[in-house]
Parts: structure tokens; C-alpha cells; sequence
């Protein structure tokens, strides 16, 4: 499959002595989905922000996307991606559905009305879309930013943990649609549940001590192995 | 408690209040040095101090910043009236060494400060205090009580005597609202969460005018923005007056500066952090975003300037007609400088909202405008 993304040495840190991301590869495939998963502190969130152009301290010897050289605050690359942060307080003065005309607008396109009704049925958000952002709970304000994100259909679709604070039917209707995104992109998305990336991701990434210790993919995705390399490294951060 | 409330506001062993007044030093000596004296009345001191503190206090303690400080302050068991005195005494000393310090430099600066006057402006400033925290916690329940708190301020530096009388009536009006202060509970000051009121629905989703259409909500969500904003016309036009009374020939195109260092959609960008995150990480912030809120600004200022003018010339201004033509470009100049400034260089470091509000490059704006101002005064006939 062809490569989407590519990445090699990502070094990253707050403090120039202290390197959150310690020489990280990363591959992601076009059309597939990408579970991350880490114990707190691991970098998934620091990994996200790199990608999306946010943070100023990094150095990577080769990226690219798409088949070109990347630059993560190039307007092109820009357009071609769209992150959903685990806290997100902005736009609060929009309604969801100004939110989404907002946003539509920045990446040139029109939305598909029938297709963000569907999402927003799925998401169980109806009743939602005219309540000012700010007022929403944090739930509903997470389902207003992933309904935008998947609307979008972009080739490139983040999720910083998307999971946290949504109720059950949201969490399932989640679920497939990460599993389904591969018909329009790619998606990577960081979780601490187990669940979340067994039932999605072809391919699941072990972040730890800053680089990616493991990779699982097809059958390899069990919860079992996931969790397993999980408590070792639990086991040797105690030591 | 005390210790709790100043480390978060003063800095560890009182950091941040030490290096705010050691950079207040520095520049009260590079400022003194350049040697230009000012005229400026009693009155002007008192009222200016009076409106510039009491708004930090105001502004500080209803906060977001400051709502987060006092949910965890609540949630402790405290003695009501010490720890209503320790909040006072922090807030206090935060707003001195933080704000209104930079304001004693420039006094010290450009004015003539003998022993007199400094007590004028100790005094002014403690009322400022007192009043605009009786005013603050009184506000839920007894709004009037808090409107008679600001009237009297105003009133006081209007109708200030001379001499020992001036001190004498500020020395009781702060010994009146210390008193009142110390009267209320640290309920009073308690401020509600967002989340428990009532949702707003909009049902309208049409493209066009969104970023003014947010830019209006965000005032109407902080009405205070809007009446601060309202005062501070008062208060140019009263400092216009006074200053083209004493032969300032750009009188009224310094007050129209000093309106915009009152500019309430400044920060807007700068003090929501997700904000500026989501601006980044989206496409074409500039033309979807910047560009548009510029042009809003530009409305917001044109407005401003049109009623300060309009007051001035009430209010029996005569050197305003040079600035009618000038009030487009300076509402033009204002916009681009603000967009400009959110834009590439929105403020990240403030922990307070005050640290926000009146950080440095908040003046830059009318810094650049008054010296416009002067500019135009000398030239244009």
C-alpha cells in the first residue's frame, strides 16, 4: 500500500535536555487506520501536536507525505488534515452548524449536508446544533469537533484521544466510523482504552520511552498483546 | 490561606511582584531621565487612578482565572473574615506591584509628584480597592449598592477639594469602604460556572458575517467589556477636556489613543488559548479569520471614536474637527496593528486575566496612536 505519511528520527521535547520523542519512525499507509496507544506522559499528545504544525521544538531527518517533502505549517499540508485535540475549548461563540460552515470554508470546500445530518443522527447530537459551543458539555462539544473532522473526509484524519467523554452509544457509533474512514483517508488516532484500538485499527503503535517499542497489525491486534507490553513497561518505569 | 492566594498571584516568595517592581524602577529611571513634565490636575490623578485600579479589580476578580481560584478556596473550611482581609490584601498588592505600579511610573515620569500628591494617589488607589470589591461582591444581589460605589468614586474625583480636605475625604471614603467591604462574606465574591446557565439556541447558520457574528456574542457574553468600554469614553473626554483647557494643542487625538487601550476584542484570540491552538492548526487563518475580524474591529473603533468625538464636542471641545477626518484612519490603523498583533504575535504567557489584559503590547496600539495624534495636532492646521 502506498505510503501517506512518513517520518524518520522525530525528536521532540519542551526542554532541549529533556527529549519527549527520542528519534521516533513513523509510517502511516494510505486509506488504513492507525490506533496509538501509551501509557500518560508516553508523547501521543506531543506526537499530535508536532503533526499538526503546534510545536516549535522538534527535528526529524526525513518527512514526508504524500510522496513530497512535508512541511507541517505548509498551508498545502494544511489542507490536506484536521485534528481533533482531547481538549478543545475554541469557536465557543459558534453553534455547531456555524462552526462547520467556518471550518468547511477554511479547507475551500462545501459541506454535504445529507452526509453531516447522518453523522449527527449517528452521534445523537440533533438537538445540539444550535447551542453555542461553550455550552455545550464536554461530550457534546467532542461530538461537534468529531462530526466536523469526519465530515470533512480529509486524507489525513487526527484524533487525540477521541474516546474520553463520550456516553456508550457515541463511543460505539465512534468506533465504526474510525473503522469506516479508511473510504476517504487515513486516520490516527491515541487512546488509553484497549478497546478502542482492537476493534478499529489495522495497525497499532506502542509508544514508549518516545519511540514506537512495538507495532501490532492484523491478527497480532489482540488486547492481550496490547496489555502486555503495556504492564512491562509499567513494570520497568516502577524499577 | 494567605500563602495559597500569593504564591498563585504574587509568585513563589513573591517572585513576580519583586520583578514587577524592579522593572518599574528600571523604567521610571529611563523614563525620568528624558525630562518632559506634563500639567495635570489633581482631579486627573485621582479619577485616573481611581478608574484604572478599581477596573483591575473588577476585571481580576470576575475572571475565569478567578473563578477556577475561588472553587478551590470554597471547597476548604476558612474563617470568612480573615480570609475576605487576606484576599483583599493579595489582590491588593497584586494589582500595585503588577499594574498599577506602571501607572506610578508615569506619573513619576511626566508629572510633577510631590509628597502631597503621592498620599492623593495611595489613597485613591486604596479605595479603588475596597470599593471595587464591596462593589464586585455586592454586584449578585444589591447592583445598586455597587452602582453607589462607583458613582461615589467618580463623584469624589470631580468634586475633589484642595489640600488637606483631599486627603482627609479620600482618607474617610477608604476607611467608609473598608468597613462595608468587611461587612460581606467570601460568598459574595463566589462566581457561578458558565455550564449552569441556561443554553442559548441559535437556529441561523448562514455563512455570511460569522466572524462579526462571533466577535458580538463574545461582547454580549462580557457586558462589563461593553460598559468598561462606555467608561473609558467618559473618562477620555473628561482627560481630553482638562488637557486642551491647559493648551494642548492634540488634546482630542489623545484621547481618542487613550480609547483604544481600553479595546475590549484585543485579546480576543490571545485569551483563549484554544482559540489561537485551532487557528494555527486550521487552514487560511489569516483570510478565513484575521482578515474578517480586522474589518470588524475597524466598525468597533469607528463607533468608539464617533461617540468620544460626538461627546467632546458636547462636552465644549473645540479642536476635534482635524480628528473627524483622522478617526476613519485611526480605526483603520487601529484594526490592522490589533489583527496583526493576535495574529502573529498573540500574547501565551499570562496567568491571570489582568496579566492579559494589560500586558505591554496592549500599549503599543496607543503609543503608536498618540504619537499619531501629536503628529497631527503640530501639523495640520
Amino acid at each position: 500500500m502506498a505510503k501517506l505519511l512518513e517520518l524518520a528520527e522525530l525528536k521532540a521535547w519542551y526542554d532541549p535536555k529533556k527529549q519527549v520523542l527520542k528519534g521516533l519512525d513513523l509510517e502511516l499507509d494510505e486509506h488504513s487506520v492507525v490506533g496509538l496507544i501509551g501509557l500518560n506522559g508516553a508523547g501521543k499528545t506531543t506526537l499530535m501536536n508536532v503533526l499538526c504544525g503546534l510545536h516549535e521544538g522538534f527535528s526529524c531527518t526525513a518527512k514526508r507525505f504524500d510522496g513530497s517533502d512535508l512541511d507541517f505549517k505548509d498551508k498545502n499540508f494544511k489542507a490536506q488534515r484536521y485534528i481533533v485535540f482531547s481538549e478543545d475549548e475554541s469557536f465557543g461563540y459558534f453553534s455547531f452548524d456555524e462552526y462547520v460552515t467556518y471550518v468547511f470554508g477554511c479547507y475551500g470546500k462545501t459541506p454535504d449536508k445529507a452526509y453531516i445530518d447522518g453523522l449527527v443522527e449517528k452521534f445523537g447530537f440533533g438537538e445540539y446544533r444550535g447551542t453555542l459551543i461553550k455550552d455545550l458539555s464536554l461530550g457534546n462539544r467532542r461530538k461537534a469537533y468529531l462530526i466536523t473532522g469526519f465530515a470533512l473526509k480529509l486524507p489525513l484524519l487526527l484524533l487525540d484521544e477521541p474516546v474520553n467523554g463520550l456516553d456508550f452509544n457515541s463511543t460505539e457509533a465512534l468506533y465504526a466510523l474510525i473503522a469506516g474512514y479508511k473510504e476517504f483517508g487515513t486516520v490516527l488516532f491515541s487512546s488509553h482504552i484497549l478497546e478502542s484500538v482492537t476493534l478499529t485499527s489495522d495497525k497499532v503503535l506502542v509508544l514508549e520511552n518516545g519511540v514506537i517499542a512495538k507495532t501490532y497489525s492484523g491478527s497480532d491486534i489482540t488486547a492481550e498483546n496490547i496489555r502486555a507490553s503495556l504492564e512491562k513497561e509499567d513494570v520497568v518505569k516502577d524499577v | 490561606m494567605f500563602k495559597m492566594l500569593s504564591r498563585k498571584l504574587l509568585g513563589e516568595n513573591y517572585s513576580s511582584a519583586l520583578k514587577n517592581l524592579f522593572i518599574s524602577v528600571f523604567i521610571a529611571y529611563g523614563l525620568y531621565s528624558i525630562g518632559k513634565q506634563i500639567p495635570l490636575s489633581e482631579k486627573v490623578l485621582v479619577l485616573t487612578v481611581i478608574v484604572f485600579s478599581g477596573t483591575l479589580v473588577i476585571q481580576s476578580l470576575g475572571s475565569a482565572d478567578n473563578a477556577k481560584l475561588l472553587r478551590g478556596l470554597f471547597a476548604m473550611p476558612c474563617d470568612e473574615r480573615r480570609t475576605l482581609g487576606e484576599y483583599t490584601a493579595v489582590m491588593g498588592a497584586y494589582i500595585l506591584t503588577s499594574k498599577v505600579s506602571l501607572l506610578a511610573v508615569l506619573f513619576f515620569s511626566f508629572t510633577k509628584m510631590n509628597t502631597y500628591r503621592w498620599v492623593l494617589f495611595l489613597l485613591a488607589f486604596l479605595y479603588a480597592v475596597f470599593g471595587g470589591m464591596a462593589a464586585f461582591g455586592n454586584f449578585k444581589k444589591r447592583p445598586f449598592i455597587s452602582a453607589l460605589y462607583v458613582a461615589a468614586g467618580v463623584a469624589m474625583a470631580f468634586l475633589l477639594p484642595h489640600g488637606k480636605a483631599a486627603v482627609i475625604a479620600l482618607g474617610a471614603a477608604d476607611i467608609i469602604c473598608a468597613g462595608t467591604l468587611f461587612l460581606l462574606k467570601m460568598e459574595n465574591f463566589r462566581i457561578d460556572p458558565a455550564a449552569g446557565r441556561a443554553r442559548k439556541v441559535r437556529q441561523n447558520s448562514k455563512p455570511s458575517m460569522l466572524i462579526p457574528r462571533y466577535l458580538g456574542r463574545y461582547l454580549l457574553e462580557h457586558k462589563s467589556y461593553i460598559f468598561s468600554t462606555v467608561f473609558i469614553i467618559g473618562f477620555a473626554v473628561f482627560f481630553a477636556i482638562n488637557a486642551e483647557n491647559m493648551g494642548l494643542k492634540f488634546a482630542c487625538g489623545m484621547g481618542m489613543a487613550a480609547i483604544s487601550i481600553n479595546s475590549p476584542v484585543s485579546t480576543m484570540v490571545s485569551a483563549n488559548r484554544g482559540l489561537d491552538r485551532k487557528l494555527d492548526a486550521l487552514p487560511a487563518k489569516t483570510e478565513r479569520f484575521f482578515i474578517p475580524f480586522g474589518v470588524t474591529l475597524f466598525c468597533f473603533y469607528l463607533v468608539c471614536f464617533g461617540l468620544f468625538l460626538a461627546a467632546f464636542r458636547v462636552a465644549g471641545g473645540t479642536g476635534g474637527i482635524r480628528y473627524i477626518i483622522m478617526a476613519p484612519v485611526f480605526a483603520a490603523e487601529g484594526a490592522f496593528l490589533t489583527s496583526f498583533l493576535e495574529n502573529r504575535y498573540p500574547i501565551k504567557t499570562w496567568k491571570t486575566e489582568a496579566d492579559l489584559t494589560h500586558n505591554p503590547r496592549k500599549y503599543i496600539l496607543p503609543i503608536a496612536l498618540m504619537i499619531e495624534a501629536a503628529l497631527v495636532g503640530y501639523i495640520l492646521p
